[in-house]
């Protein structure tokens, strides 16, 4: 890494700003705060940092509207924090363009998880990367192959697209809609018992055990996340 | 119950008492020239005395079917005929014999007094039949609005009540205060419709309007009819006040429901909070002291005790949080499609430090269907539930979590080995708040895990039950309604 990757925290309570600013900064991070929405946006235009936390609930300005207005002009990685219920507001966010999200109360090492792998994906680019692991699982992007361990995964057409979604975004979450559309097309988005389906299938084939799944979980009311390693 | 006024009064009466004034004034006068008739075909046979007694006979049939006047006139009549037809000379007003003018003017108010009280005696029976009407009318508004729930419910009842009672074209009510309105309609009637509108009164303040249709062609008299009009209206007025009563009653009464609960809320949780609070505390400041060195095995073991705390308080303030959620109606579930081993091992996996050294098995029906629920709700119930078999468990005690489907439901039981719940404790365990007596002191917990467990539960149309037939411990179900199109 050439300079310090540079993190905007945007969060109204001065203890969860304080503490994120220490924690980072102890990693290596160089970090950016703002209590309010409008200081947060003035920020991230001033000195555009690489990845963007974000709480939902700020007091001047909803935090969706901060996803939108950034989406505007930038696709630096979002993470969002927000309470427990709110999956609609996750959902919307997630749709708005947000990267992943975090529920409160969250610990350090989740979101040093959430942050590494926004990292990931800023450098990659998946053309040069035809072989993505897993853990024991590859997929072979130009063969269009799936192996576990030496064992060879044969997978219908529409699987192979599934599991390829998930290989590319490796542990970011990924909303059922945003499956359903990128895999099915626009017309299925809400068809989320045919993504269940699917789900159970490829989980039979790749999982060792398919009820306990170690490579595809379930974000409750959300999505489905590939694990990172 | 479809009466009508019309068949509430008794039939027999009513052909007898004329009501029409040309039916009155001219059945009196047909009384008279039959009596008269009658008179002149059996004279041969009778005495003087005797032909008086029938007209006696006919002033007082007058007098019952068609009141006091056509009995007088009856009467005036009578003595017309008499003097015609009976008295000498015949066939002239003229009275020959002095004795016989003591003796007609005898009969005239005989006839008249006759009359006044045998059209009294209509009168009263008349009166005693309306009464009688008016009350039965009540009667059936009163039943009828009971049945109602609710205020609009109760106004559509009072209109269609109303126009079915008092046979009306249409009826309509509107109040004034929160401008709900009722409107009812029978099938036209002949004859001339007027609309009459009448105010809608409680304790001398204006509540509203009724309006009506009233047939001007009304075969009972108008004015007994508009009477029990006002008498509906004035029921009207004091039903709408008694159910604004109960309506208060009942928000004082929540009112002091929700305060008993807010007292029980503060008792329950004030412990509940301190202690972890306590030990974060204690433990935050060991860590911050410069006049002991800790080892670094005695330093996690304080950060431990720190993040465990923590989580202990991050469950209880989920848990109140949860349950303001559900007493405030503000849980919508978010349904959607999910195989329930999905639910039982993500909660399992999320539990895993809690099971530590303790056995959970699992035992899932093969081929359970997908499910519509709300995960997140589902997964939270469950994880309640496994939290109270872990509470109440020691390691040894096996718990178990199963499930399995009806046609109509699918079912989910958590089963422990622990000393399970008192009979007299089992019908409260769903209440916030309420501790079983045997356990409150021993095993620590807000007694709220339950009560959210149920509402998370009914908000996604489920039940949740506690099997009293389980002895061995305790045994908590609860079920899931599956889609119509899976109920075959």
């Amino acid at each position: 890494m050439s300079a310090a990757t540079m993190i905007a925290v945007i969060d109204d309570e001065y203890a969860l700003r304080n503490l994120l600013e220490t924690s980072l900064s102890a990693r290596g991070y160089t970090v950016l705060t703002a209590a309010t929405a409008k200081l947060g946006l003035e920020q991230i235009a001033a000195r555009q940092p690489q990845i963007i936390v974000l709480d939902l609930g700020l007091p001047d300005q909803d935090g969706l509207e901060v996803i939108r207005s950034v989406r505007e002009w930038a696709t630096t990685p979002i993470i969002i924090l927000s309470a427990r219920h709110e999956e609609a507001a996750k959902i919307a966010a997630l749709d708005l363009g947000a990267d992943d999200y975090l529920t409160k109360p969250f610990s350090t090492d989740e979101l040093l998880a959430r942050i590494r792998v926004a990292e990931r994906h800023l450098q990659q680019r998946p053309a040069n990367e035809p072989l993505i692991d897993v853990g024991d699982l590859r997929i072979d992007l130009a063969n269009r192959s799936v192996k576990r361990g030496a064992e060879e995964i044969h997978l219908t057409p529409t699987e192979y697209q599934l599991l390829r979604l998930f290989m590319l975004n490796r542990g970011r979450v990924l909303t059922h809609a945003t499956l359903l559309r990128e895999v099915w097309g626009p017309g299925y988005q809400q068809d989320t018992q045919l993504l269940r389906g699917f789900i159970a299938q490829l989980r039979q084939k790749i999982e060792p055990q398919p009820n306990r799944p170690r490579f595809i979980s379930t974000e409750p009311g959300i999505g489905y996340r590939m694990a990172d390693e | 119950m479809h009466t009508s006024l019309e068949t509430l009064r008794p039939r027999g009466l009513e052909r007898v008492f004329l009501q029409h004034p040309l039916a009155r004034y001219g059945g009196a006068m047909l009384i008279i020239a039959t009596s008269t008739l009658l008179a002149v075909g059996l004279e041969p046979v009778l005495q003087t005395e005797s032909i008086q007694l029938f007209y006696v006979l006919g002033v007082l049939l007058a007098a019952i079917t068609s009141g006091f006047i056509p009995a007088t006139l009856a009467a005036l009549l009578s003595f017309i005929s008499i003097n015609f037809f009976f008295t000498d000379p015949r066939y002239t007003l003229f009275i020959a014999r002095p004795e016989d003018i003591p003796r007609l003017i005898e009969f005239v108010i005989v006839a008249i007094l006759a009359g006044a009280l045998a059209s009294y005696a209509r009168h009263q029976a008349g009166q005693a039949q309306r009464r009688g009407a008016q009350a039965v009318a009540l009667y059936a508004l009163s039943q009828a609005m009971s049945s109602a729930t609710n205020q609009q419910a109760r106004l559509q009842q009072f209109v269609n009540t109303t126009a079915r009672l008092l046979d009306l074209p249409f009826c309509s009510v509107q109040l004034n205060a929160e401008g709900q309105q009722a409107h009812a309609e029978r099938k036209p009637r002949d004859g001339t419709i007027q609309r009459l509108d009448l105010p809608l009164e409680y304790a001398n303040t204006t509540i509203g309007a009724l309006t009506v249709g009233w047939p001007l062609d009304r075969r009972f008299l108008a004015s007994d009819d508009l009477y029990l009009l006002r008498l509906l209206a004035a029921q009207l007025g004091q039903a709408l006040e008694n159910a604004r009563l109960a309506e208060a009653a009942a928000q004082i009464e929540h009112m002091r429901e929700s305060d008993k609960l807010k007292t029980a809320l503060l008792s329950s949780i004030s412990h509940d909070l301190r202690t972890p609070l306590a030990a974060i505390k204690g433990a935050a400041s060991e860590l911050q002291a410069t006049d002991v060195h800790w080892s670094p095995e005695l330093q996690q073991q304080l950060l431990a005790t720190i993040t465990d705390q923590t989580a202990r308080l991050n469950h209880l303030v989920a848990n109140l949080l949860d349950l303001s959620r559900i007493q405030a109606g503000a849980v919508k579930p978010n349904k959607d499609w999910y195989s329930i081993d999905e639910v039982i091992y993500h909660t399992l996996d999320s539990l895993a430090p809690l099971i530590d050294d303790h056995t959970i098995d699992v035992e899932i029906a093969p081929d359970l269907p997908l499910i519509q629920l709300d995960f997140v709700l589902t997964e939270q119930v469950l994880s309640n539930l496994l939290i109270n078999a872990l509470r109440y468990s020691s390691a040894d005690q096996p718990i178990s979590v199963s499930a399995s489907a009806t046609p109509q439901e699918l079912i989910v039981a958590v089963r422990d080995h622990g000393p399970g719940i008192a009979a007299s404790d089992r019908e409260h365990v769903f209440e916030p708040f309420y501790r079983a007596r045997q356990s409150a002191d021993r095993v620590p917990g807000s007694g709220v895990g339950l009560a959210i467990c149920r509402g998370f539960i009914e908000v996604q149309g489920g039940r949740i039950w506690l099997d009293a037939s389980y002895t061995a411990g305790a045994l908590i179900g609860f079920a899931l309604p599956r889609p119509e199109e899976q109920q075959l």
